[in-house]
């Protein structure tokens, strides 16, 4: 059986997954401690001694990354901009995984009418288009964090249960678990004692690729236009460069985001496949 | 087990951020200093937080930046303010329509027929307009003005109008049911090597009838090039909505009357028109007018219109002539138009914007596609009498009219070959190189950057007579005081959202009439312009209190008082 | 005749599917607050015009008579006329469908001819500089946001260089006599280049991630120790014989891909102006014109149900096993 501290022992001997998570905790850490770090309001404009706005400066020592359009510092911008970033990332990944292995978990170990109709769910929510259908729900429910975070959660969690279903359809019959049934366990102590540990491998996987994905989406619909307004986020500072039409002149407004969102991304996936490498022994070798 | 105790660490960090993040977004603003000796205030005196609603970004930049700045001069008045972000059609929906908000900002566009104040002055301000879908957004509800509007609405005089106009003008400066903001200064570009006698006009700018009638070719290239961002959608004048749509439906239409550059009302397929009472009005048809088609244009075609309006209930030209009885031939070349009750600006916003169509093919059409289908008809090639006749339309790519050269105002040039772009730096770049000669965008500081030593380019400037204006709801506390309206208008930073906000490009809006607008606008009005402390005693005059967090509190024994006098 | 049967089956459900996909949305767009008359009050339509609007698009009626006119047409093949264009929703989406089309096959296809060919030649130098690098590579583009890419090549082609169009599909004020004349031309071929590029780069690590891996599982196989030791050389062993074996699974990823870069495609349009399906559906959605939006949103359903059909057939075909459950 696999338990939590093997699979941490397994993390820790795992370079890629390593890396991921020093990635990914470095930006928990600049998240955490935003206010501290950034040196100005991200959302004050920033005024020159006569007064005017300090409109498109390049880098300096009074503001690392330069200034927008409007003055502000961007700098600022991208730390404060880790929040939304992680906590999008951190919270769509634990609800769709907690939503995706729940399912997977029923509707393979109870099987029958039950999982027919479970999974032909699944078949449904596949066949949504996940981006237009995010852009629609935000744009119609308003835009903000948490429309976001709900749009994600109503697509993403397919993906885990699909796979986690077939996983507990193959353990079920292991003589483990038919010791504990004929030892007289009830189904959710089965289920949650003896199968669920052993598909945590695979759902820590969707939590790092969900997370991922989630961080992705939520630049990509900011970028649209659906972000929270009110909020700093990464999306959100390339979709501004991006329609004051700055984007040719001011390369430090432009570059920074991109990067940002690319190694958040990566953390993500760089974990997952450590988690894939650790769920399914076969890949170490390759 | 380092890991662990790693993640450990980790999940605390995350359950940590998770509550700051969310404690952050309930918690007030920085406390002020404290100038109030500490008094026990009752809790229910507290004036509940405003809500502040904005466009996103993406829909409108203005909107979203000036509305975050009146929110925080807000905040450090005293008011709790809650800021939201809505979609445009939402905010339409709940606030224009429903009046369901308590402060937002709109940009009233300045079109011709609001050159003639009745939209700003009656239809924004009477009470009768104050139920839901009414445009007194406001709910201003004030007998004085009231009666003001009346006589303003519906007097034929137009010396009585101006009188009443000012007036008027002057009690909504003080009143403040809901203030301008300001006026953007439109800027577009045209091409002076090629063109002359480019003439902009008040509220549409270069899309001015006036100017593509005006504009004269200095070369043999006597097709003039328009590029826009903006691109039309639908050519039928009896369903049409957006501005494009009828800039263009303008040219190819002629109206009995049009509106001049000045806002005066001229004759246009009418000879002359004459007003013989409150509710009467004759008009004489002028002589060998043609359709694009060469038949005859006569008073047979002017009666349809108007009755084939109604018939079918078009929705764009009823709200026109919502005021017009019916329509009567007298003579060959006479009609008699009688009102169902007096209504002054019949002639400036309703017979100036229907354009005359004809009998013979919107008959025709009429019987085989029923009414639905008329009001869904493509109406192509568009068929009018106009200064301009459609050529060809290839959507997303060429709108080309030609000039009429046997109207009776032809245009100087050959034509207009309307090209759509994706993007305003497109515009820019072929407007650079040449391909288009002139622009109805806007330009932005950064683009006019991009042109400035082009030398074969000139940029006209005129300010827009429509303009941002912050509706207020006079339905709810404390907005229904006028007072606290006065204070939180004077906590506008005004000059900061015009330098800032619109790079300068802007004016200062004090009347709801713009200053452009000579013929109408008051300037012997009360200016409210940004001043912190003139606003906050304004609220100590009226009772207003403080608490020790220099949060704002209603008076004691609080009776809202509405309107100055 | 197994397999017969699980088509059918997979077809009923993406018929289900898409009947689903459709009921959502008509609520979704009605339940919230906004029409779409509500859009142009600015424009000065009074109320009695607004109502009149609002009946003339069918809107007066109960939301129930509503949705059952609207299923009703949509059986007939009618999706309703579009509010801001006034003809029919399915023409204005039919020549966006196109240009969306012709952009995704244009990038599926440089995306799987980089990722087949790359993955390959990573696997072969496997465990070497070149290899490592190289995943590296892809693994960066695969999470970097694909606006933010395709921002940084307009910036260096369309800006700097000024050897590409800065967005669009043709130069204004082209002139088209057809159909066919409107995509062939040199003028579309610059229009299309980077979108294409920027889509293909995102897409091409996925098929290159699977071709490595498989690529990998094939080299140890004997028969290419055997064609090794026949004395073929390298570069033929590696296009004859590992390749071709290896390419299966690539292929039937195709299909998924094909239904991300669909959905995906609304990024790619909104950076390069590209007058697509994506961009429509934004604009219809702030519009709320309804019918445009969801015809254009089931037009991508039935898109993605497609290739999710066509790669539930394939995986059927290749793994018998699959169809059993």
């Amino acid at each position: 059986m696999i338990t939590l501290n093997k699979i941490l022992r397994m993390l820790r001997n795992n370079k890629v997954g390593m890396i991921g998570l020093l990635i990914f905790l470095s930006f928990v850490i600049i998240a955490v401690f935003a206010d501290r770090i950034a040196p100005y309001d991200p959302m004050k404009i920033q005024y020159d001694s006569d007064g005017g706005v300090k409109r498109l400066q390049p880098p300096s020592k009074e503001h690392y990354l330069g200034t927008t359009w409007m003055g502000r510092d961007v700098f600022s911008q991208m730390i404060v901009g880790s929040r939304i970033a992680v906590l999008v990332g951190v919270i769509s990944a634990v609800c769709v995984v907690f939503i995706g292995t729940n399912i997977g978990l029923i509707a393979g170990y109870f099987g029958g009418t039950l999982d027919n109709v479970m999974m032909r769910l699944v078949d449904i929510v596949y066949g949504i288009p996940f981006l237009p259908f995010a852009l629609i729900l935000v744009a119609i429910l308003g835009p903000g964090i948490k429309n976001i975070i709900l749009a994600i959660v109503l697509i993403t969690w397919r993906n885990s249960s699909r796979v986690i279903r077939s996983q507990v359809l193959s353990l079920k019959n292991r003589t483990f678990i038919e010791a504990a049934k004929l030892s007289g366990a009830s189904h959710w102590r089965i289920i949650y004692k003896h199968i669920a540990p052993n598909v945590m491998p695979l759902s820590l996987v969707y939590v790092s690729t969900t997370m991922a994905s989630a961080i992705m989406t939520e630049s990509s619909l900011s970028f649209l236009g659906f972000g929270d307004p009110l909020q700093v986020s990464w999306g959100k500072i390339l979709y501004a460069c991006y329609s004051s039409q700055a984007m040719f002149k001011a390369w430090w407004w432009m570059i920074p985001p991109g990067i940002a969102i690319t190694l958040l991304v990566l953390s993500g996936y760089l974990m997952g496949r450590a988690f894939e490498e650790i769920a399914n022994p076969k890949l170490r070798e390759r | 087990m380092k890991i662990k105790k790693i993640l450990v660490v980790l999940l605390v960090c995350v359950m940590v951020f998770s509550i700051v993040a969310c404690e952050k977004a309930s918690e007030p603003t920085d406390n002020q200093p404290v100038q109030e000796e500490s008094v026990v205030l009752n809790e229910a005196d507290k004036i509940p937080a405003l809500e502040m609603w904005i466009t996103s970004q993406t829909y409108d930049p203005v909107r979203y930046e000036a509305g975050i700045m009146i929110a925080d001069s807000w905040k450090e008045l005293g008011f709790d303010v809650n800021i939201t972000t809505m979609e445009w059609a939402t905010m339409s929906a709940e606030g224009m329509a429903g009046h369901k908000h308590d402060a937002f900002m709109i940009q009233w566009g300045g079109k011709s027929e609001r050159i003639d104040p009745f939209h700003w002055l009656y239809t924004m301000h009477y009470s009768g307009e104050g139920e839901e879908g009414g445009y007194n957004v406001a709910g201003y509800n004030n007998p004085k003005y009231d009666a003001l509007a009346e006589e303003f609405a519906t007097n034929m005089d137009t010396s009585v109008r101006i009188e009443k106009s000012a007036e008027m003008q002057k009690i909504l400066a003080s009143d403040v049911p809901q203030p301008p903001i300001a006026h953007r200064i439109l800027t577009q570009v045209y091409n002076k090597d090629k063109y002359d006698n480019v003439t902009p006009a008040m509220g549409e700018g270069l899309y001015s009838f006036w100017n593509w009638i005006n504009v004269t070719p200095k070369t043999d290239d006597k097709i003039i090039k328009f590029g826009s961002v903006l691109d039309i959608k639908l050519l039928n004048p009896l369903t049409t909505k957006t501005g494009q749509d009828i800039y263009m439906l303008n040219l190819i239409y002629d109206p009995l009357v049009r509106v001049d550059i000045k806002g005066q009302v001229v004759p246009w397929l009418a000879e002359s028109y004459d007003v013989i009472d409150d509710t009467t009005i004759d008009v004489t048809l002028r002589d060998n007018v043609k359709f694009h088609d060469g038949k005859p244009l006569t008073v047979e075609d002017v009666k349809f219109t108007f009755d084939f309006a109604k018939e079918v209930s078009s929705p764009y030209y009823l709200s026109k002539i919502k005021a017009l009885d019916s329509v009567e031939i007298i003579a060959e070349n006479e009609l008699r138009f009688k009102l169902s009750e007096p209504f002054a600006p019949f002639i400036s916003n309703g017979l100036a914007l229907v354009g005359i169509l004809p009998k013979h093919i919107w008959e025709k059409e009429y019987e085989e596609r029923g009414m639905e289908g008329i009001l869904s008809w493509e109406n192509l090639p568009t068929i009018g009498s106009g200064p301009f006749m459609f050529d060809y339309w290839r959507p997303n790519e060429e709108f080309m009219l030609t000039s009429n050269k046997e109207h009776f105002s032809a245009p100087k040039t050959d034509g207009i070959l309307r090209i759509p772009f994706t993007q305003s730096f497109g515009v820019v770049q072929s407007l650079k190189s040449g391909e288009i000669d002139i622009t109805g965008n806007n330009m932005l500081p950064l683009e006019l950057e991009e042109i400035a030593n082009a030398e074969h380019l000139q940029t006209v400037e005129i300010a827009d007579q429509g303009s941002y204006f912050l509706h207020y709801n006079m339905r709810k506390a404390p907005f229904n005081d006028v007072h606290a309206r006065r204070a939180l208008t004077m906590a506008i930073p005004k000059q900061a959202i015009v330098d800032v906000v619109f790079g300068g490009r802007a004016l200062k809006a004090y009347s709801v009439v713009a200053e452009i607008n000579e013929t109408w606008h008051n300037s012997d009005i009360e200016k409210i312009d940004y001043n912190m402390n003139n606003a906050k005693k304004e609220l100590e005059d009226a009772g207003f209190r403080w608490d020790e967090n220099g949060k704002l509190y209603f008076p004691e024994n609080y009776v809202p008082q509405e309107y100055l006098d | 005749m197994r397999l017969l049967k699980y088509i059918t089956k997979r077809i009923l459900v993406m018929l289900l599917t898409l009947f689903v996909l459709v009921t959502i949305l008509f609520f979704l767009f009605r339940v919230v607050p906004g029409d779409p008359v509500s859009m142009f009050i600015d424009s000065g339509l009074d109320r009695e015009s607004q109502e009149l609007l609002l009946k003339h698009y069918g809107l007066d009626k109960p939301i129930g008579q509503q949705y059952i006119i609207y299923i009703k047409n949509l059986l007939k093949g009618d999706f309703g006329n579009s509010f801001q264009y006034g003809k029919s929703a399915l023409e204005v989406i039919a020549e966006r469908f196109c240009n969306t089309m012709i952009l995704m096959v244009t990038s599926l296809i440089i995306a799987f001819f980089i990722g087949i060919t790359a993955g390959a030649a990573l696997a072969w130098k496997r465990n070497t500089k070149f290899d490592m690098i190289g995943t590296i590579i892809a693994l960066i583009v695969r999470c970097a946001p694909i606006f933010w890419t395709g921002m940084i090549l307009l910036s260096i082609f369309a800006f700097k260089l000024k050897i590409l169009p800065l967005g669009g599909m043709n130069t204004p004020g082209m002139r088209f006599d057809n159909l066919l004349e409107k995509y062939l031309n040199f003028d579309f071929l610059k229009h299309l280049i980077l979108p294409a590029v920027t889509a293909a780069l995102y897409s091409a690590a996925t098929p290159l991630l699977v071709m490595r891996t498989s690529m990998l599982e094939v080299i140890k196989e004997d028969y290419i120790e055997l064609a090794r030791a026949k004395g073929l050389k390298e570069k033929r062993i590696m296009r004859k014989h590992a390749m071709r074996t290896a390419l299966l699974p690539v292929v039937t990823i195709f299909a998924v891909q094909a239904g991300f870069a669909i959905g995906g495609s609304v990024l790619i349009e909104t950076v390069f102006r590209w007058p697509g399906m994506g961009r429509e559906i934004v604009l219809a959605v702030s519009f709320r014109d309804y019918p445009l939006a969801q015809t254009a949103f089931l037009l991508i359903g039935v898109m993605t149900a497609l290739f999710n059909l066509i790669a539930d057939i394939l995986y059927a075909y290749l793994d018998p096993r699959v169809a059993l459950d």
